[in-house]
């Protein structure tokens, strides 16, 4: 599928992400020196770096950094034990593609690297006024939207989390990630706010009709599919 | 600029030389009308001694010659302007008791043919009527004293000028008043440039500290070195504020570092009890637990974070009311079936925030009231002033200052974990903003908590 390089330092959970991803279909290479990584990076060609922000040596931002200085632009996810704001900025300033915080589960590593994997190799929809998938289709617009041509009244925040959702058909999406994109938050609000919205979200779009369209993968993570 | 700059004023050197300045001038003052007095006093004494000597000279009918300085005159000889002059003039002390219409005895003296008048009402020894008057008065544009007397059948009249005498009386006070004029001007020229030094290393040192309450420990005063006390204060804030920020780095980097340290472990136990084969609940029971320890680390890190440092950086104006608005969307679908989310917009204010750490903010009260409580749940917005309130049991009012603090998340009797965090995280918040966090009981039940910024 995919060619990955893994760069962390800690064995255990480099094996563990390796094997998981390697399960997927991807090809992965393991390093656990910053230095060697940066070498197989500017030598190799890979779809997508997952770099430990903090390892010895030539640590994740500093060799991301070095690798944009050198005009190369392959997704970077950063993997970090530093959950802060302003070090969350920090990254994407260096220019990573998404960066993610320590302990994680699998399966957000998992939509992590689809969702880059899939920016890297399809074009995003662009900015039509009008997303369609299936019999279900949204006006960008007039915030509209229309299943088998019956018309679904929609709270701005369930249009916002269904224009994600269809921007991002097939794939899985995590609750961090919903409540990244969507709600433009970096932390646990620590109530199920995706969950209640996207069961208010399927009330709406999905139970009326035969095909559900969301559907809800191992508790923290979604698919959306027409 | 005004003449007085406001901050001159709260000068506490400018206030001390101003001061001494007004005392000095008043001193001054006293001086001056000591030595004027004493010198006028001397010069009259002087006066009325040649006065003497000059009537005694008259008498004795040899007077010298003294120039133009002194003018005489006896008996027919008196002219009349003189004698107006001598009339206009200013009687100095009576030397004869019951004296005082002296001049009127002249007037009768000059205008009576008889020469052999005698002074028949008078005290004096008859026939030897020998008496004096001092006049200051003027003449042909010159000031004189003079004595007029008489040995009871001729006048004659004897008269100094005093005018350079006058000079030199002038001459000393003006000599007096002008250098008290010039050190007083030289006083407070030389405290205002004291003044203009010192308050820009006042204004410097006040700019350090208020930078450092902001939390901005790299700030310095930077003064050249000097020895004055002003100086010193900021040199001893810098050597100070340059150890403040080294431990502060060294805590921060100690954080970071066990933040670090603790969440690497913790994603390793997670990715083994992830990888298991063997998935069961005890499984999914200690990973639901991983992530609570993780979400503890976050929410410490954050209050330390917090605590030890201000960036403005984020800090923009935000609508109160929108801005709720938009919370009460996402949290509203959130409660529990049983419980109410109220929304309730006064006006609509803006602030300055932290959009992001509020939203947080409020969404832990929110939690909070969901987890301990009533049913219904109101999120506020007025004045400045925004958060959560609820209808239940509350907490006794007591206890308010104490459930804001970290430490009350050790208290086991809390139950739930992070509800105390949570508060502290709040206040932590409010802080960061300079903002209040208000805890009130309602009545009849349950408690609301406030934000309210300035």
């Amino acid at each position: 599928m995919a060619r990955i390089l893994l760069l962390e330092d800690d064995a255990q959970l480099r094996k563990w992400v390796a094997k998981g991803l390697g399960e997927k279909g991807h090809t992965v290479d393991t390093f656990f020196s910053g230095a060697h990584a940066l070498t197989a990076a500017t030598q190799e060609t890979y779809d997508l770096l997952i770099l430990d922000r903090m390892v010895p040596d030539v640590d994740g931002l500093k060799l991301l950094k070095t690798l944009r200085a050198m005009g190369d632009k392959t997704a970077v996810l950063l993997v970090t034990a530093l959950s802060g704001a302003d070090e969350r900025v920090e990254g994407f300033e260096a220019g990573c593609d998404d960066y993610m915080v320590k302990p994680f589960a699998f399966i957000e590593l998992l939509a992590r690297v689809g969702m880059l994997l899939g920016r890297s190799s399809e074009k995003a929809s662009g900015t039509a006024a009008r997303l369609a998938a299936g019999e279900l289709s949204i006006d960008l617009l007039s915030r509209e939207c229309f299943r088998q041509g019956q018309k679904i009244r929609l709270t701005s925040t369930e249009f916002k989390l269904l224009e994600y959702l269809m921007r991002n058909p097939k794939r899985l999406v995590t609750r961090t990630m919903l409540l990244e994109k969507v709600w433009g938050l970096n932390f646990d609000p620590t109530t199920s706010v995706v969950e209640t919205h996207i069961s208010r979200l399927r009330s709406k779009i999905d139970n009326p009709f035969e095909h559900k369209m969301i559907e809800t993968l191992r508790g923290d993570g979604y698919v959306f599919d027409a | 600029m005004s003449l007085m700059p406001k901050f001159l004023i709260r000068q506490s050197y400018f206030r001390l030389v101003a001061s001494l300045s007004g005392v000095f001038l008043v001193f001054q003052g006293l001086v001056w009308v000591l030595v004027s007095s004493i010198i006028e006093e001397t010069l009259w004494e002087a006066n009325i001694a040649e006065l003497y000597s000059l009537t005694l000279e008259l008498e004795r009918g040899h007077l010298h010659d003294h120039g133009g300085d002194v003018l005489w005159g006896v008996g027919d000889n008196i002219d009349p302007s003189i004698r107006r002059a001598f009339m206009d003039g200013k009687c100095e002390g009576s030397f004869l008791p019951g004296f005082v219409h002296v001049f009127e005895l002249y007037e009768a003296v000059f205008h009576v043919e008889d020469e052999d008048l005698q002074f028949e009402d008078s005290d004096e020894e008859e026939g030897s009527l020998a008496w004096g008057e001092i006049f200051e008065f003027a003449y042909e544009g010159e000031s004189y004293i003079g004595e007029m007397s008489s040995d009871g059948q001729t006048l004659q009249y004897v008269a100094v000028k005093i005018d350079h005498q006058r000079e030199r009386i002038e001459a000393v006070s003006a000599g007096i008043f002008f250098t008290t004029i010039v050190t007083f001007v030289s006083l407070v020229a030389i405290s205002y440039v004291i003044a203009l030094s010192s308050q820009r290393k006042v204004t410097k040192i006040q700019t350090v500290l208020s930078l450092l309450s902001d939390g901005n420990l790299s700030a310095r005063c930077d003064l050249p070195p000097n020895n004055d006390d002003l100086s010193s204060i900021a040199r001893r804030l810098d050597d100070a504020l340059e150890r403040l920020e080294v431990v502060t780095e060294q805590t921060r980097l100690f954080g970071k570092n066990l933040a670090h340290d603790l969440r690497t472990p913790l994603a390793r136990l997670r990715a083994s009890l992830e990888g298991s084969e063997k998935r069961h609940d005890d499984l999914t029971a200690a990973l639901t637990e991983v992530d609570r320890i993780a979400s503890i680390i976050d929410a410490m890190m954050r209050i330390a974070r917090l605590q030890s440092e201000v960036s403005a950086a984020s800090v923009t104006p935000l609508s109160l009311s929108s801005f709720a608005q938009r919370l009460y969307e996402t949290y509203e679908p959130v409660l529990p079936e049983r419980k109410t989310l109220l929304l309730e917009v006064d006006g609509d204010w803006v602030i300055r925030a932290d959009e992001v750490l509020l939203e947080q903010a409020i969404a832990n009260l929110l939690q909070n009231a969901i987890v301990h409580g009533g049913d219904y749940i109101t999120l506020f917005t007025s004045n400045g002033v925004i958060g959560i309130s609820d209808d239940g049991p509350g907490v006794l009012e007591d206890q308010f200052d104490e459930i804001i603090k970290p430490s009350v998340r050790l208290d086991p009797s809390r139950g739930e974990d992070g509800a105390g965090l949570g508060l502290a995280f709040v206040k932590a918040v409010a802080d960061h903003h300079g903002a209040r966090l208000v805890v009130e009981a309602l009545t009849p039940r349950g408690i609301k908590f406030s934000l309210q910024f300035d």
